[in-house]
């Protein structure tokens, strides 16, 4: 009698544990081809596994997007902007997997789901290194792991070609956007600023306390004094070009030495993806290590 | 005339005259990343000392003079155009902001922000005035300000209507162009960070004029405040006190938005403090506005460089957080 | 004649609410509309999911408003006073604000976190109203004195929390994006709790606009009246503020709407003003989400451009300045 309790009691728990068995052996669904990306690195990281998505949150803007990455993907549908995006476009384009925001898309997490299994993932304000912890699993959701996985290893060999060949630099290098309202420094909190740092090279604000974008006067610059600086504009007139009309700013090296240098905001800002660490990358190796291109040609700027 | 105040006077004057001359003092050296001494001014003076370093010289001439005297300035403009517009509202509780100057200037600069009207094209600080100027005449005409008689709370409530019509214009610009709401938010709040001397020598001629008119009109606004009726009885030319006024107001206002963004409670807060302090008397209040309201302004901007060193703080933020409790305590006492 | 605007609100709603429905980024002919409503299938996240629960919100959110503007209106006695002017809107968004960003695990106390705000500056103004008895224009600028400080602080908070800073403008601004069935149950059951008790203050109401002496004299309390109302009034803009952010002048133009319908009745103000607010936001949400498609604007945004015009319009032709 015993043994028979006992034996039903084992099969009443084994039961479970076979359905559970069989759910993981489902074979699994076909992969996600209709994505929507609701953010620009998420746009990098499908490009990285050859998935062209169908929607992108592109803030009506597709010049937001750095040429390499729009020759890559083709024609998208907008649909909308990053911070709130159009649930009905979203709905009509039918997807069957969407990236979203976390800092940004939390309060329509549910909706999204409704339409689709959704990948709730940090993309705004994230660094370097954080940004590519994110890249496997959007790798893995679109089943792509095993190229995904070959390509970040790419593009750690890549990087660690770039470190070589910058290795001798001590010179400081400081992204910055400028408008005609204001300059804000990339600290190393930033995209920019810890992709300059995983390179090897110097950023000036290394504070682990320091907000990712810090806005900057002219005496704050000057105490910065970074070797060379890179600006990213946002306006054709902005306050640098009004400062350099002051006596003070030749106080600064990087005026100097021809060192401050126009770069593609859109790439340097708001990209944060492997493309673009990849083309900032041969961008610096270009400025540090060639003598003479202290400009670089728009060509390369990605205009 | 200064000799005949009596010592209760004299002495506030006194202690604002040294607080304003401090602080001037302190905000050429404080917080600064770098080591500045006002020692370091002293060879341009012509004393022939070792201890002068030109990158402190520069820093202090080029940057924290212009920016401290902007300051004391536009601190002064606000507080006489408070002055000024409680007297014409008969309100003590009116201010500047309400004739939707800030508002006008901050929508102007959304617009073009978000590229309508090719109006990015103009500098910045022309946004700033034209788009002011615009709301407040809008505001005074809405508000039958040069009818016949008109009426201080028709003002104020198309103050009201304007200013919330144009804030929400300027928040679906800075919706629809997202990147750059974080750079317009920071200039919204008010802000002294990039005022230089291009910004000063844009600044002392229209506060010159509207500083003089409201000078000359201070008489008018005593008798003013009696009524309009004893004050037709007494000789004064009404409509011209409201027009001048009005013109004065408007230049003093929008020139301090042109230069550093919207800065509020200065005006609603100072003129107050001086009634409490000086009086009734416009043709002392409104000097001493003027004086107590750049001892504030320039004292808010050297907080506002303090509280989060080495980030700097919208001056905007300080005055709000500063003015406004001390204004409730201030309308909560009163007993008109 | 009376019941008869009802009824003419009423299908209003009706129709402002099929077309909330019908249009918007997405073209849909009527028939799949229709069907989607009845039946589901591939349409139904975009009518059923997204449009639907909208509309409906929008028209709560209005109704609500609507009433604490009627409520305020009616206490005060003073045609400026209205939820947003007093404050109120700014110290619900301002406990709002301060939840969404220092304690964003605790969003379920967001309406309560709204109410207590409401409640603080409503106490506020309050207290500064009997201080010192003012004249109507006094108590607006007191009023938005410290709507105009708390907003200060608000933007403060937001200057220091950066990262946040795009979606709490856009709910500061007052917006129904993302919002869903989920929210339907809180207003619809404040709602339904609160519109039976602003009834029953209707005639007493009434009888306070005679002046204290005759309130008094007639039976009603003013003093309990006061607070009963106000505390209503501060709920009600509270809820919607906590849930669609500090949309503004519909507390102020409803009442004067529906009294331009009805006269000052209370028994009929206040569902007719519940209806019209109903009918402004449910109108300013359609064309904040068809203007420009696929961006959508804040409905607080549409409220302001559509409601400041009118405000105007009523000041030029009030003649009794």
């Amino acid at each position: 009698m015993k043994w028979i309790d006992r034996s039903g009691a084992v099969r009443a728990m084994l039961l479970p544990l076979l359905v559970l068995l069989l759910a993981l052996t489902r074979p699994a669904a076909a992969d996600p081809q209709r994505v929507v990306a609701l953010e620009l690195s998420f746009v990098d990281a499908l490009a990285l596994v050859d998935i062209a998505p169908v929607g992108i949150a592109d803030d009506n803007q597709p010049s937001k997007l750095i040429p390499a990455l729009r020759e890559r993907i083709g024609d998208w549908q907008s649909v909308g902007s990053r911070s709130q995006p159009s649930l009905e476009l979203i709905a009509e384009l039918q997807p069957d997997l969407i990236i979203a925001d976390s800092s940004r898309h939390g309060e329509i997490v549910d909706d999204l789901q409704q339409l689709a299994p959704t990948l709730l993932l940090p993309s705004k304000g994230t660094t370097y290194e954080q940004n590519l912890d994110t890249l496997q699993q959007i790798g893995d959701a679109v089943g792509s792991g095993e190229m995904m996985r070959a390509r970040l290893q790419l593009h750690r060999t890549r990087m660690e070609q770039y470190r070589d060949t910058l290795a001798g630099h001590k010179e400081s290098v400081q992204f910055a956007v400028a408008s005609d309202k204001g300059l804000w420094l990339h600290s190393g909190n930033s995209y920019a600023g810890s992709l300059i740092q995983a390179l090897g090279l110097r950023t000036p604000i290394t504070d682990g306390n320091a907000q990712a974008y810090m806005p900057t006067g002219l005496e704050q610059l000057l105490k910065v004094n970074p070797d060379w600086l890179l600006v990213g504009r946002y306006s054709e007139q902005t306050l640098l070009d009004k400062w350099q009309q002051m006596p003070l700013f030749s106080m600064l090296t990087a005026y100097r030495e021809q060192r401050i240098v126009d770069v593609s905001p859109a790439l340097w800002s708001l990209s944060r993806g492997v493309i673009a660490a990849e083309q900032m990358a041969e961008q610096l190796d270009r400025l540090l290590n060639q003598a003479d291109a202290t400009q670089l040609s728009r060509a390369a700027n990605g205009d | 005339m200064a000799t005949s105040l009596p010592l209760r006077t004299l002495l506030p004057i006194a202690v604002l005259a040294a607080v304003l001359v401090m602080g001037l003092a302190q905000s050429l050296t404080l917080w600064s990343s770098f080591e500045l001494q006002l020692s370091d001014l002293l060879p341009l003076l012509g004393f022939d000392t070792d201890s002068g370093d030109t990158l402190a010289q520069q820093l202090m001439l080029e940057l924290r003079l212009p920016r401290t005297l902007v300051a004391a300035l536009i601190g002064a403009n606000l507080a006489v155009a408070g002055v000024q517009v409680q007297a014409l509202t008969r309100n003590p509780l009116a201010s500047p902001t309400l004739l939707g100057i800030n508002a006008g200037a901050a929508c102007m600069i959304a617009l073009a922000m978000s590229g309508l009207f090719g109006l990015a094209a103009l500098p910045l600080p022309l946004q700033a005035l034209i788009g002011g100027t615009f709301s407040a005449l809008l505001v005074l005409a809405l508000g039958g300000y040069f009818q016949a008689r008109p009426n201080p709370v028709r003002l104020i409530l198309a103050g009201i209507a304007v200013t919330a019509l144009l804030a929400g214009l300027t928040r679906a610009a800075l919706i629809l162009s997202e990147d750059m709401a974080y750079s317009m938010l920071h200039w919204l709040a008010g802000s002294l960070a990039q005022t230089g001397w291009d910004s000063w020598h844009r600044l002392w001629p229209f506060s010159l004029v509207g500083l003089g008119l409201a000078l000359a009109l201070s008489h008018a606004f005593n008798l003013l405040a009696l009524g309009d009726d004893a004050a037709l009885g007494l000789g004064i030319r009404i409509h011209w006190v409201r027009r001048l006024a009005a013109v004065s107001v408007i230049l003093l206002c929008a020139a301090g938005v042109a230069a550093a963004g919207p800065i509020a409670f200065v005006g609603l807060l100072v003129p107050h403090l001086c009634r409490r302090l000086f009086g009734q008397d416009h043709r002392l209040l409104i000097p001493l506005a003027a004086l107590t309201g750049a001892a504030f302004l320039v004292w808010a901007d050297l907080l506002s460089r303090g509280v989060a060193f080495p980030a700097e703080t919208p001056v905007g933020v300080i005055t709000a957080l500063l003015g406004t409790p001390f204004f409730i305590l201030l309308a909560a006492r009163s007993r008109t | 004649m009376r019941l008869s605007i009802l009824w003419l609100l009423c299908g209003a709603l009706l129709l402002s609410t099929l077309l909330s429905v019908t249009l918007g980024a997405v073209h849909l002919p009527l028939a799949q509309v229709w069907q989607a409503l009845i039946q589901g299938g591939s349409d139904d996240f975009i009518i059923n999911q997204y449009r639907l629960p909208r509309a409906l919100l929008a028209i709560l959110v209005g109704a609500g408003l609507g009433l604490s503007g009627t409520l305020v209106q009616g206490v005060i006695r003073n045609p400026l006073a209205s939820p947003d002017l007093m404050g109120i809107s700014a110290g619900a968004g301002l406990a709002a604000t301060a939840v969404i960003l220092f304690l964003p695990a605790a969003v379920h106390w967001l309406p309560l976190a709204a109410v207590v705000g409401g409640l603080g500056a409503a106490l506020l103004i309050y207290a500064l109203a009997r201080q010192y008895q003012p004249a109507p224009a006094r108590l607006a600028l007191t009023g938005i004195a410290v709507s105009a400080f708390l907003t200060s602080l608000i933007d403060f908070l937001l200057i220091i929390h950066p990262v946040e800073l795009n979606n709490a403008l856009i709910w500061l601004t007052g917006s129904l994006w993302g919002r869903s069935w989920e929210q339907i149950p809180l207003l619809g059951v404040g709602l339904a709790l609160l519109i039976p008790l602003a009834m029953r203050l209707a005639w007493r109401l009434d009888i306070c606009a005679l002046g204290e002496q005759s309130a008094v004299s007639l039976g009603a309390r003013p003093k309990a009246l006061q607070i009963q109302a106000l505390l209503l009034a501060v709920i009600l803009a509270s809820l919607s503020v906590c849930v669609a952010g500090t949309i503004s002048f519909v507390g102020l133009l409803a009442p004067h709407f529906a009294r331009l319908l009805c006269g000052g009745h209370h028994r009929l103000l206040i569902p007719v003003s519940a209806l019209s607010g109903a009918l402004l936001v449910s109108a300013a949400d359609l064309i904040a989400r068809i203007l420009q498609p696929p961006l959508e604007l804040p409905v607080g945004v549409v409220t302001a451009i559509i409601g400041a015009p009118y405000f105007i319009f009523l000041l030029l032709r009030y003649k009794g300045w």
